[in-house]
């Protein structure tokens, strides 16, 4: 239904789009750890750096307040929060080439950040959760997040692995009583929705010997009904749109990450 | 008042008016005149030459009424006469129609049936009326409803007649006395035609023949107390699921000041119920019912007003219209030229709706596009349609966020002739590439919207953008498209005002002559500064403009419950409505939806091509199924005045549903099908618009030369028939030298003169 972009033009676009538009602070990590960036924060209270709602696409990210490691994420990243991951420069990066690959005409400076009972996510309606290991939603946020699910909005569920998934079924059984996941292939509409993704074995994760699967939420459990929420398990895309212009990872598997966010707000903006 | 006349003049007025007037002296006018001037000048010579106690005002007044006696005696001596021409008796005819309609059993204010009226003056016993119709002409007698026939005996009247026909009854009686003498007509009716015909027409034949018509009008003028369903206006055929606003028009007279209940039923399941308050007496109410069309197939719909007490007709308190519901998907083709997200939340809105098959193409990046719920993988492969037949496929179009540069010359005439041509519903939806901000201006569409675009807050620096709070138009209130669900005007107000603010980027404020704003939007003190949804007709088909772009916050935001249906709703009646009426490549109608078990029923079919050109050259083909199950076929004609139209009739029998199947093909290949459906029914019209119509009598009779008589002035009709009706006459004179009014002119003038002297001191 959908044709395919060459590959090699995306991934022009990919390097040329991104190139020297992030700050990467070395500060002698461990050789194969990922590199540590600054994170910008509008004084603390990253809520204030919000962009107030103008029609336009805006990439909106979501806060939580961790659980039992609260604050202590213990992998040499000062303390910046798991939701924070990668932020602001994957969803920049992301937007970049979202407007390069399609014709949507996004916010361009980074995204908002809400905690899922922030009635102003709403007017987002596509949400994306780093770290969901580390998630323990208050009932408001469960509450909050419920609403936005069923009213139609979409979630994506990214950088997380191993036992982290276990959390995150809990909770999201707390935001939708009785929720499935369950594991999608390459023929779910969602891979098809722009990009025509043949495999989804092309990406690997980008830090840890784990392999990727793809789980969705659909609504009411129906496999025929829309996606509500798609989870890459043993995956963080993030990371990959984050770097993507630093040479960090492999061109192609950047690509691969940027195709899989390009089909999911193509598909969540459609479904 | 003409007793009066009579008294004073010897005759009627009716006579004086009909005879001429002359003088039939024996004497030469000469001498007579001699004579005057012998009498009268000594007489003036002997005024003017007396002198003594009188003043020559006074001598002047007494030759004035001296003169005034003379002039009387001269005019007595020429004979005034009056010529009149009456009828021969016993050598003409007159046919006399009598009513025999349901109408003529309604009581009226004295207690007494219009019907009896007539039993009185024609029954076994007789009546003076009678009598003297019958020693001056020869009677014909004829009963009319909906069609006429002759009479032999009073009796066969049944007062049972369901329509009333006056033209065909004038022209029937016509048809039957061709060949003699007719004097005239007399028809005895309450003059409540019903029959939609033309009276003008059937008049022609009689104001030809010079035969006058005398109406006798039964009834009153008006019925007092009464309330009547007088019409119904909704469409015959809705899609299932719409949300219908109905107009009622109930009229009453008498009532002024109450409150009744109209409602709504579909075989005994009450459907809606809306209080109407009658202000001014004798002014018709318009009663907005707002009806759900649920269950597919034909619904017979009842409205009734409950009974008042004293009322004077209770039949004419309900009506019963036939409505199709049908539960066909209405194909709607959305083009969206952007990735949005009013894309996901339209789809979602109607992805429930079996009624509703959107159709998505949009455009995700250059050259590429998605296509969702197509019928097939050749639908839309090759983009946007470029034939008219492949667009014309879709009942509406959706345009969204789509410049105008994308479409070539040939795609945009494509597009207005799908509206204007294909009769199609064409919705245009705000965005950065719509309207004005997409380069409309200028193109062929800018032509077809009902809202122009050179704004001046358009033409401003950098993109424009507002949030706005919407409020419903007074337009809006009652639009299908607007009601949200809600049950009457303040409810739909108070769902629009409390819905959150949604954002526009295409500043449009002003409308085309002759379109409509159904919704405004603006700050949430002026929601009225720009048009949020507004539409007119264009050709055969609708124009709507919604200009925002972000209807979805309807149902996304907090302030929005998680189980509210607003937004659903609103898009599901949008696009109802947008695909209301939109004709088919066949499209099929009976003159009317409900007839008479025995009526004929005209069946009108409409056919074109798939690019919606008018077919003359189809074999169309009827079959219709009568409530017993049996099919007949029948083939319909051309009418050769109108391109792509055909037409048929049959004849019902029973009472009951009957289905019309309508198959239009050429040269073997299939054009299209269509349904519809007629109910045979006994009809209840006569009860509607019952009182006496006296302009139509008045009309009739006026228009031939006859009279308008009423009960109570109907016992002169034999005389004046025989001076003013046609047929075999004679002529004949009548003296008027002794009208005594000229005894009381003479008398008086005498005295006068008598009492000036005495006044005056003259005598």
């Amino acid at each position: 239904m959908s044709g395919a972009l060459p590959l090699p033009l995306l991934g022009f676009v990919t390097a040329s789009v991104l190139t020297g538009s992030v700050a990467v602070v070395h500060s002698g990590l461990h050789p194969g750890d990922p590199p540590e960036i600054e994170v910008v924060r509008g004084g603390g209270n990253l809520q204030d750096a919000n962009v107030p709602y103008d029609g336009r696409f805006t990439f909106a990210r979501i806060r939580f307040g961790v659980g039992l490691s609260a604050g202590s994420f213990g992998r040499g990243r000062g303390g910046q929060p798991p939701w924070a991951h990668d932020y602001p420069r994957a969803e920049r990066n992301f937007m970049n080439i979202l407007r390069e690959t399609t014709y949507l005409r996004p916010y361009m400076d980074g995204g908002n950040i809400f905690t899922t009972d922030d009635p102003e996510l709403t007017r987002f309606p596509l949400a994306y959760i780093s770290e969901p290991g580390y998630w323990n939603p208050t009932e408001s946020e469960v509450e909050g997040l419920r609403n936005y699910l069923l009213k139609g909005g979409f979630l994506i569920a990214d950088d997380f692995r191993d036992a982290d998934w276990f959390n995150f079924d809990a909770q999201m059984k707390r935001v939708i009583p009785g929720a499935e996941f369950v594991e999608l292939d390459e023929t779910h509409r969602i891979f098809d929705s722009f990009f025509r993704i043949e495999s989804l074995k092309t990406l690997a994760s980008p830090t840890y010997r784990v392999v990727p699967v793809y789980l969705g939420l659909h609504e009411k459990n129906d496999p025929e009904r829309r996606l509500m929420v798609i989870a890459n398990y043993n995956n963080d895309i993030g990371e990959y749109w984050e770097f993507s212009d630093v040479g960090w990872y492999p061109i192609d598997l950047s690509n691969e990450a940027y195709k899989l966010g390009v089909n999911y707000v193509i598909y969540a903006m459609t479904h | 008042m003409d007793t009066i006349f009579e008294f004073l003049f010897k005759y009627r007025l009716l006579l004086f008016q009909e005879g001429d007037f002359t003088f039939a002296s024996p004497w030469p006018v000469l001498l007579v005149l001699g004579g005057v001037a012998v009498v009268t000048l000594p007489a003036l010579l002997t005024y003017r030459a007396a002198r003594g106690a009188s003043s020559r005002w006074d001598r002047g007044v007494m030759a004035a009424l001296r003169l005034g006696l003379v002039a009387i005696l001269v005019f007595i001596l020429f004979r005034p006469t009056l010529i009149l021409t009456s009828v021969v008796p016993q050598r003409n005819f007159v046919g006399i129609l009598i009513d025999d309609s349901q109408s003529m059993r309604i009581t009226d204010q004295d207690g007494v049936a219009r019907s009896d009226f007539v039993q009185a003056t024609f029954g076994s016993e007789g009546s003076e009326l009678l009598t003297a119709l019958e020693e001056k002409f020869t009677l014909r007698f004829f009963r009319f409803s909906r069609d006429a026939s002759r009479l032999n005996d009073m009796a066969d009247l049944s007062y049972s007649g369901t329509a009333t026909n006056l033209g065909n009854a004038m022209v029937r009686a016509q048809e039957e006395l061709a060949g003699v003498p007719i004097s005239g007509l007399v028809v005895f009716s309450d003059g409540a035609d019903n029959s939609g015909e033309v009276l003008a027409e059937s008049l022609l034949p009689l104001q030809a023949a010079g035969i006058p018509v005398y109406t006798v009008g039964l009834g009153e003028e008006e019925l007092t107390p009464d309330v009547q369903i007088s019409r119904v206006e909704m469409p015959r055929t809705v899609l299932a699921g719409t949300s219908l606003v109905v107009d009622v028009i109930v009229s009453h007279r008498g009532y002024s000041g109450r409150t009744v209940q109209l409602v709504v039923e579909d075989t005994g399941l009450l459907l809606a119920s809306e209080d109407v308050t009658f202000e001014r007496d004798g002014e018709p109410v318009v009663v907005r019912v707002r009806i759900q069309a649920q269950d597919a197939g034909p619904r017979l719909l009842r409205f009734r007003v409950s009974i008042q007490p004293g009322e004077r007709v209770t039949e004419n308190n309900v009506r019963d219209v036939l409505v199709n519901v049908v539960s066909d998907a209405e194909k709607i083709l959305y083009f969206e030229g952007e990735p949005r997200w009013e894309v996901k939340f339209l789809r979602r809105a109607v992805s429930e709706d079996e009624n509703l098959q959107v159709v998505l193409l949009q455009r995700t990046a250059e050259g590429k596009f998605l296509r969702l719920d197509v019928d097939n993988a050749e639908e839309l492969a090759a983009g946007f349609p470029k034939t008219r037949e492949e667009l014309f496929r879709y009942r509406a179009l959706i345009l969204g966020s789509v410049e105008a540069s994308f479409f070539t010359h040939d795609q945009l005439d494509m597009i207005a002739d799908f509206v204007s041509r294909r009769g199609g519903g064409l919705l245009f939806l705000g965005g950065r590439n719509a309207f004005a901000e997409g380069g409309y201006q200028g193109t062929r569409l800018a032509e077809v919207l009902p809202v122009f675009l050179d704004d001046e807050l358009s033409s401003g620096v950098g993109p424009y953008f507002d949030e706005l709070f919407i409020t419903p138009t007074r337009a809006g209130l009652t639009h299908p498209a607007t009601q949200l669900g809600a049950d009457n005007s303040e409810a739909v107000v108070e769902r629009w005002e409390a819905l959150p603010s949604v954002t526009t980027l295409n500043p449009i404020t002003r409308l085309k002559p002759g379109a409509t704003s159904l919704l405004t939007g603006g700050t949430e003190e002026d929601r009225e500064r720009q048009v949020v949804l507004a539409f007119h007709r264009y050709g055969r088909g609708k124009v709507v403009v919604l200009p925002i772009q972000d209807s979805w916050i309807w149902q996304m935001h907090a302030d929005i419950p998680l189980e509210d249906q607003t937004h659903e709703t609103f898009w599901r009646q949008l696009l109802r409505w947008l695909t209301d009426g939109v004709p088919e490549q066949v499209g099929a109608q009976t003159e009317r939806e409900l007839v008479e078990p025995g009526q004929p029923v005209n069946i009108l079919v409409e056919v074109g091509d798939s690019a919606y050109a008018a077919v003359n050259n189809a074999n169309v083909v009827a079959v219709v199924r009568d409530p017993s199950g049996d099919s007949m076929t029948i083939t319909l004609e051309w009418d050769v005045e109108q391109d792509g139209q055909y037409g048929g009739r049959f004849l019902t029998t029973s009472p009951g549903l009957y289905e019309v199947s309508i198959l239009a093909s050429r040269g073997g290949d299939t054009i299209g099908t269509a349904v519809t459906y007629v109910e045979a029914a006994p009809s209840a019209d006569e009860y509607f618009d019952a009182s006496m119509r006296g302009t139509t009598l008045r009309r009739i009779a006026d228009q031939t030369g006859g009279l308008f008589y009423t009960p109570e002035n109907v016992a002169t009709l034999a005389e004046d028939i025989s001076f003013t009706g046609a047929g075999v006459t004679l002529t004949e004179e009548r003296d008027l030298w002794d009208m005594p009014i000229l005894l009381f002119l003479v008398l008086g003038l005498m005295a006068g003169e008598w009492g000036y002297r005495r006044k005056r001191s003259l005598i």
